[in-house]
């Protein structure tokens, strides 16, 4: 029994065959079973799962709260039905229509989300809704106001009018054609900027993805399939009224999320199924819907706080640990290919000072790199070595002085525009996404080298898979590199931190850096690590990248670097070749300390 | 010999259904230092936070000073005067300096002479805490707040005292300074179980410890057999390479 169980769990097409089984008994079935009422619910349901496969976009990936969602679902289905009813148009102009002015609002929508947090972004949405809401019944001349639009017609292809059971066959196809879209969306580098904005936006400027671009993709493109589904919505009820968009319509899809798993691609799938599809089948319990709802969500809470979906997974886990199957998915084959060399850039950071209120963190710093060396700054704590790395990776604004990057000035620069410019960087404290595989924080680093538009992604064309398998082994070559690979699949949260560290150099080294950055990558590392760091970045100086590194780690800088800067209350102390500066006596004592002898290692 | 202060009987613990540590057991006398070495991800941060009852162990019994605490609250434990300097510098970010150590005393019972000589002990080890305190600990640079993650714990007189890393993003003078200050506290009476990836630094320090390998002891001793022996470049070799 085990046996046989634990063979189906292993045959690797499993997962693919149930969702092709499911697939066809959901296009056969109406032809056995299809009466008028059941198609009518099966539309409905399919018309719901589109709004909440891109609101999950948004809210599970994106983290944005919309309460917002069902007006734009509104503004589509109003779209559609008032040009079909009032100018004729066909159907698919007018869905086009639909998606276009969800689209616009959904723009106008993710405006605020740049300057308000969360919850208090949530709020506009809601008063968004209302408006809406309100325009519906008031702006008579347009909307027909409590009459509704009346009499929307049926789709039509070469003159031949959708019955009901086109409807549902042509609102399935859709749902499938999105869901795979947005599966390969998301595993795609918008998907992975998404979630980087979501969970470390400092990483994902870092990586040159830029926050309101991402933000504004997510925001107009849920709307876009809002828009869709209000289209839809429309031609399946062929009458719509402003009391099918209560202002509660809104809240549901972001309970259906919730309930089927947000940032789960099934989650708003089985989430719409749950939460309307059970109420029609308890009919007789109408009275009592609200209360069921509360204590299911409460329970939910508790019990599965992923969702639907999260709880299943996590069962699904269990059950093949029991049989001894692992749960770490294989790692992907790739085609080998040599690490491609860097032109290095030459970096110049001319009297350069910073304030924060009354204390001077930098004053006056000069810094000039070559191309291709290694360069190190050192100096005790809170000298401003990570202040000065914060200045030229664009986090902190300059308040006086210049800094350029193979000559391009970037003081002014955002700091995704810098990682864009070439200039990459790891974080003290490794900023890496948890609920990623290790793989994919690496290849959130190629981000910028990847070229493909979002549409070619969703679309898996070949030009953007061919991108992406580039990607996939520069990452796995880069992880091998940094002795990750055999750890690529795993959650990067759940690496030890020396292992973060060495994952963050991969994600910057992906991104083709011609000027790499490096906070205390020694920090933490074991001994055998740091002999493997010493190697790594001698071997990043090989491909010809300039790097310049913040360490405490003496013996490390000694070894690697040819230039040492020490900076000792935010202005530079002694600058110069490592030996120069290690003898410096104003260096030893303000920083090196008695225990630290470099220079006599070698003598 | 008297029992040992803490002792690690047969410890099995992990995150979720992933196994981290097998059947470790471990010994830290009163007012000793024990060093556990091995490579980044062998178990020995996950070793300190199943002692200090942020990880529950799935087998094995831990005891402190003749109690079981192995199951018990993590403030519970610290009420029983085990802290631990988590890896992370794990503070208040948007209080100040002074705060924070303030913090550090809570829950505790000490009068106000001796939380004065507690200030004045912290101060001393890192002059630049007195320096400032009504910086945000957020403003503070990397290897400063390392500091006052230190001085914290040592606010409420811990007698164990487990330190994650100490040594992490500290300018190298002031490594010296906390390596003397690890040893001013042994000399206090406060026995410390240290985990660092300066292993020389903490091997000099040291009475005894412990090489760790993929969530297993692999020997333990003095630091001079430990130096001298295979286990280290096993442990570290084996692991990485």
């Amino acid at each position: 029994m085990a046996s046989t169980l634990r063979a189906l769990l292993e045959w690797p097409h499993l997962r693919r065959g149930l969702l092709i089984g499911l697939c066809v008994v959901l296009y056969v079935a109406p032809l056995a079973v299809g009466t008028e009422y059941r198609l009518f619910i099966a539309t409905q349901m399919g018309v719901y799962i589109l709004v909440a496969i891109g609101l999950n976009l948004l809210n599970g990936y994106g983290g944005q709260v919309s309460l917002g969602h069902g007006a734009l679902v509104a503004i589509g289905a109003y779209a559609a039905a008032l040009t079909m009813v009032d100018l004729h148009w066909s159907f698919w102009p007018a869905a086009l229509l639909a998606m276009v002015m969800a689209a616009g609002v959904g723009l106008l929508m993710a405006l605020p989300a740049f300057r308000l947090s969360t919850w208090y972004f949530a709020l506009i949405t809601l008063g968004f809704a209302e408006v809406i809401a309100g325009l519906l019944t008031e702006w008579r001349a347009l909307t027909h106001g409590f009459a509704g639009v009346v009499g929307i017609p049926a789709p039509k292809a070469f003159g031949y009018a959708f019955t009901a059971r086109d409807l549902y066959w042509f609102v399935l196809t859709l749902v499938v054609l999105t869901l795979v879209g947005m599966a390969n969306l998301l595993n795609s580098r918008f998907g992975r900027a998404l979630v980087a904005v979501r969970d470390n936006p400092v990483a994902a400027t870092a990586s040159g993805v830029s926050l309101v671009r991402i933000k504004i993709f997510a925001f107009v493109l849920s709307a876009a399939v809002a828009g869709l589904a209000g289209a839809l919505f429309a031609v399946q009820k062929t009458v719509i009224t402003p009391e099918d968009f209560p202002a509660d319509f809104s809240v549901f899809f972001l309970l259906v999320i919730v309930l089927g798993g947000s940032g789960r691609l099934a989650g708003p799938v089985v989430g719409a199924l749950v939460f309307f599809l059970v109420p029609e089948l308890l009919t007789a319990l109408q009275s009592w819907r609200l209360l069921i709802y509360g204590g299911a969500l409460l329970l939910l809470m508790l019990y599965a706080p992923h969702g639907l979906v999260g709880a299943a997974e996590g069962l699904w886990k269990k059950l093949r640990a029991r049989l001894g199957l692992p749960n770490i998915p294989p790692t992907p084959v790739a085609a080998d290919a040599p690490i491609r060399a860097i032109d290095g850039a030459q970096l110049s950071v001319r009297d350069v000072s910073k304030r924060f209120g009354g204390v001077a963190a930098l004053a006056s710093v000069d810094l000039d790199v070559a191309p291709g060396v290694t360069h190190a700054i050192v100096g005790p704590n809170g000298s401003g070595k990570t202040t000065l790395l914060n200045m030229i990776s664009g986090y902190y604004r300059v308040d006086q002085g210049a800094i350029a990057v193979e000559g391009r000035r970037t003081e002014n620069l955002a700091p995704h525009a810098i990682a864009r410019a070439g200039v990459g960087r790891t974080f003290q404290t490794p900023r890496l996404l948890p609920h990623l595989s290790v793989l994919e924080n690496v290849l959130l680093g190629a981000f910028t080298a990847e070229k493909h538009s979002w549409l070619s992604a969703a679309l898996a064309l070949p030009a953007a898979r061919r991108e992406q398998q580039a990607s996939l082994a520069e990452a796995l070559r880069y992880l091998e590199f940094v002795g990750l690979r055999e750890r690529a699949m795993e959650l990067a949260g759940e690496l030890p931190h020396g292992q973060q560290r060495l994952a963050e150099i991969a994600r910057a080294l992906v991104g083709r850096p011609k000027l790499l950055m490096l906070d205390e990558p020694a920090a933490g590392l074991s001994l055998a690590e740091l002999d493997r760091l010493g190697e790594l970045i001698a071997a990043i100086r090989g491909i010809g990248a300039t790097v310049v590194i913040v360490e405490h780690h003496l013996e490390l800088v000694a070894d690697i670097c040819s230039r040492v800067t020490a900076l000792e209350r935010g202005a530079v102390l002694a600058s110069g070749a490592p030996q120069d500066v290690f003898s410096d006596q104003a260096v030893v004592s303000a920083y090196m300390g008695a225990h630290v002898r470099i220079g006599e290692k070698g003598a | 010999m008297s029992a040992p202060l803490l002792d690690v009987q047969a410890v099995d613990a992990g995150y979720g259904h992933v196994g981290v540590l097998r059947g470790v057991s471990l010994q830290v006398e009163k007012g000793a230092i024990v060093a556990l070495v091995g490579a980044n991800g062998a178990g020995k941060s996950t070793l300190l936070k199943t002692i200090s009852g942020v990880l529950r162990p799935t087998a094995g019994r831990i005891v402190f000073d003749g109690a079981e605490i192995s199951g018990l609250a993590p403030h519970r434990i610290v009420d029983a005067g085990l802290m631990h300097v988590a890896e992370g510098r794990r503070l208040f970010r948007s209080q100040s300096v002074r705060d924070n150590l303030e913090l550090g005393l809570y829950g505790g019972r000490l009068d106000a002479a001796a939380e004065a000589r507690r200030y004045e002990f912290v101060y001393e080890l890192f002059p630049m805490l007195r320096e400032r305190p009504d910086h945000r600990a957020g403003v503070l640079s990397g290897g400063q707040q390392q500091m006052l993650a230190i001085a914290q714990a040592l606010m409420r007189e811990p007698r164990l005292l487990m330190l994650d890393e100490p040594s992490l993003g500290l300018a190298p003078v002031i490594v010296d300074q906390v390596i003397g200050a690890i040893e001013r506290l042994r000399a206090e009476g406060v026995t410390i179980l240290l985990v660092e990836q300066m292993v020389d630094r903490a091997l000099d320090i040291a009475d005894r410890a412990y090489v760790f390998q993929n969530g297993v002891v692999i020997g333990h001793g003095a630091p001079a057999d430990i130096r001298g022996g295979d286990l280290i470049r096993r442990a570290y070799l084996g692991a990485a390479g």
